[in-house]
């Protein structure tokens, strides 16, 4: 017993200290990694009460058509996105399979959807991101308000999977549409 | 106890005076300020409640560090802790480390969760389970005494078997027998570990704990297995050629386990325990190699397990799994007769007949219970299913 106090009872309990340090000290030097960019949002769903506090939105990637990015087959898809990161010039849609190192590195980044995430294979094309309670009902005008832009910060670390990170406004650029339009 | 009882068996002659004055002594003893301890029982969930409460309603306030590094600090403290109660015996040695035990357990298996929130990463459920269970099963398995500990680690190796298995269909087209037929074996794997230790350990009644969880696991699941394959041709895995591959590689692990079992253990128990392993693997293969939606020939392999089952518990003495063994291949006889006249209903004879069918084995069981049933006083062996006496 006493060999047992001295020696494997301490290693025992040092295990799970130690195994869970090391797992928190890898997820935050992760979650640090990759690259942070600003991404339009469209056809928001303001806070759902019921679900907890956050804002559903769908990404408006710049230059890229809804319909190209399926959404039954998503999970097969990846965003090879090029500017100068937080600026987005293109947005190409490709396919996982067939996918080549050296494609990936003509790509300043590389986003894939997370199927484990809550939305799934749909990651590509919606997302969540956590407001605090108070401020809630601020965002809830911003977002119902056809003047401003909705920009989400995200960041699509090394694996290619999107986190968002914050959501910012901007006055709509609309002016481009109206001097056609006049034109 | 209450001295009304003592006054009465002295008064029945069955103890003398003698007798009562040392069991009240024993009793007064042993007895504890339960109204106290209630009362201080109370008080802490009070607070336990208020402080979960407290922290729960400022949840967004608080910055994700400091709610992670307040989490490790209490995985610590407690970790602390069981360092000191474990010398210590009685009341705190015993019961208090097991609870602080299962907190700190699932406070590790939370803080995955809570990393998981703070830092906004999602993972196959198995992951954290896997890594839980490398961390702290040595710390569960050296330390517990109870069944708050035994369960709670069948239940956290069984779950993460379960959860791993259903993330591997969906990753793979083409899943390897070997690799799904290791993961169904998950249990067995734990009763052979349990008997081994319950030979070494000091602490027999938790490794047979841990024994009895894993076997009533291990026999729940292939009942399961052969009620699904009597309802679809392939079973759980679906009709599949691997499916008899996995059964044959069971057979083998099955039996190979058996025989580890019994040169570990060659009383009574060892022999009902690898009895019930090779009926299981037998029965199993048999009934995967034939796939067939035939009531009659699916009933007998179910009762054939079930049988096997009985002829353990009659062997070793445990009562009450017997008793549950004629109840359950009763209900299945039953349910037998009624698919057997299934097409005898529209007429009537045929709910007749099941129901005459249906009353008689149910005096049967009634029967074979009384007269084949382990006797209460288990004689030689103290039983050695504790939870079924």
């Amino acid at each position: 017993m006493s060999r047992y106090r001295r020696f494997f009872l301490p290693l025992a309990l040092l295990l799970p200290l130690a195994g869970l340090g090391l797992i928190w000290l890898m997820t935050d030097r992760e979650s640090r990694q990759g690259t942070e960019w600003d991404v339009p949002i469209a056809g928001y769903d303001p806070r759902d009460l019921l679900r907890g506090h956050y804002v559903q939105f769908r990404y408006d990637w710049p230059a890229v058509a809804h319909e190209d990015i399926p959404i039954w087959s998503a999970s097969r898809k990846s965003l090879c996105i090029r500017g100068t990161a937080p600026d987005i010039d293109s947005v190409e849609v490709r396919d996982i399979s067939g996918f080549s190192e050296e494609m990936e590195s003509s790509c300043d980044a590389t986003a894939k959807a997370n199927p484990w995430s809550e939305e799934g294979d749909d990651g590509l094309i919606r997302d969540r991101i956590y407001v605090p309670q108070e401020e809630g009902r601020d965002y809830d005008r911003k977002l119902a308000n056809p003047g401003l832009q909705g920009i989400v910060r995200i960041r699509i670390n090394n694996k290619g999977f999107i986190t968002p990170l914050s959501l910012s406004f901007q006055p709509r650029l609309d002016d481009n549409r109206e001097q056609e339009n006049v034109q | 106890m209450p001295d009304r009882k003592i006054n009465i068996w002295l008064d029945a002659g069955l103890i003398d005076a003698d007798a009562a004055q040392r069991i009240r002594e024993y009793e007064a003893d042993r007895s504890r300020p339960l109204g106290l301890w209630s009362l201080i029982g109370l008080g802490a969930l009070a607070i336990g409640l208020g402080i979960i409460s407290l922290v729960a309603a400022n949840w967004d306030d608080i910055p994700g560090m400091i709610r992670l590094a307040v989490h490790g600090l209490l995985i610590a403290g407690l970790c602390a802790a069981i360092y000191l109660l474990q010398p210590r015996k009685g009341f705190l040695g015993l019961y208090l480390k097991d609870v602080l035990l299962f907190v700190l357990a699932v406070l590790g298996l939370t803080f995955f969760g809570h990393l998981g929130q703070v830092y906004q990463t999602s993972s196959p459920l198995w992951q954290p389970l896997v890594i839980w269970l490398l961390l702290f099963s040595p710390l569960l398995l050296l330390t517990g005494r109870g069944w708050l500990i035994s369960m709670l680690w069948m239940v956290g190796l069984l779950g993460t078997a379960l959860t791993y298995q259903g993330w591997y269909f969906e990753q793979t087209e083409s899943p390897q027998s070997f690799y799904l037929a290791m993961i169904t074996s998950m249990p067995v794997f734990a009763l052979v570990l349990a008997v081994f230790m319950r030979k070494i350990s000091a602490r027999q009644a938790f490794w047979e704990q841990i024994g009895q969880f894993a076997l009533a696991a291990f026999v729940a699941a292939v009942t399961l297995k052969l009620i699904a394959d009597s309802v679809s041709a392939g079973g759980l895995l679906g009709s599949e050629a691997y499916v008899s591959d996995i059964a044959a590689i069971q057979l083998v692990l099955w039996s190979a386990a058996a025989l580890l079992i019994y040169s570990f253990n060659r009383i009574a128990t060892g022999v009902s325990i690898g009895g019930i392993l090779v009926a299981a693997a037998i029965i199993s293969f048999v009934s995967s190699i034939a796939q067939s939606g035939e009531p009659l020939g699916n009933a007998i392999l179910f009762m054939a397990f079930w049988a096997a089952v009985g002829w353990s518990a009659i062997y070793s003495g445990w009562r009450n799994v017997f008793q549950v063994v004629v109840a359950i291949i009763a209900l299945r006889l039953i349910i037998l007769s009624f698919q057997l006249a299934y097409d005898l209903f529209s007429s009537g004879l045929g709910l007749i007949i099941a129901g005459l069918i249906t009353i008689a084995i149910a005096v049967m069981a009634y029967r074979v219970s009384r007269v084949l049933a382990p006797t209460k006083i288990s004689t030689g062996e103290q039983d050695d299913e504790g939870g079924d006496q």
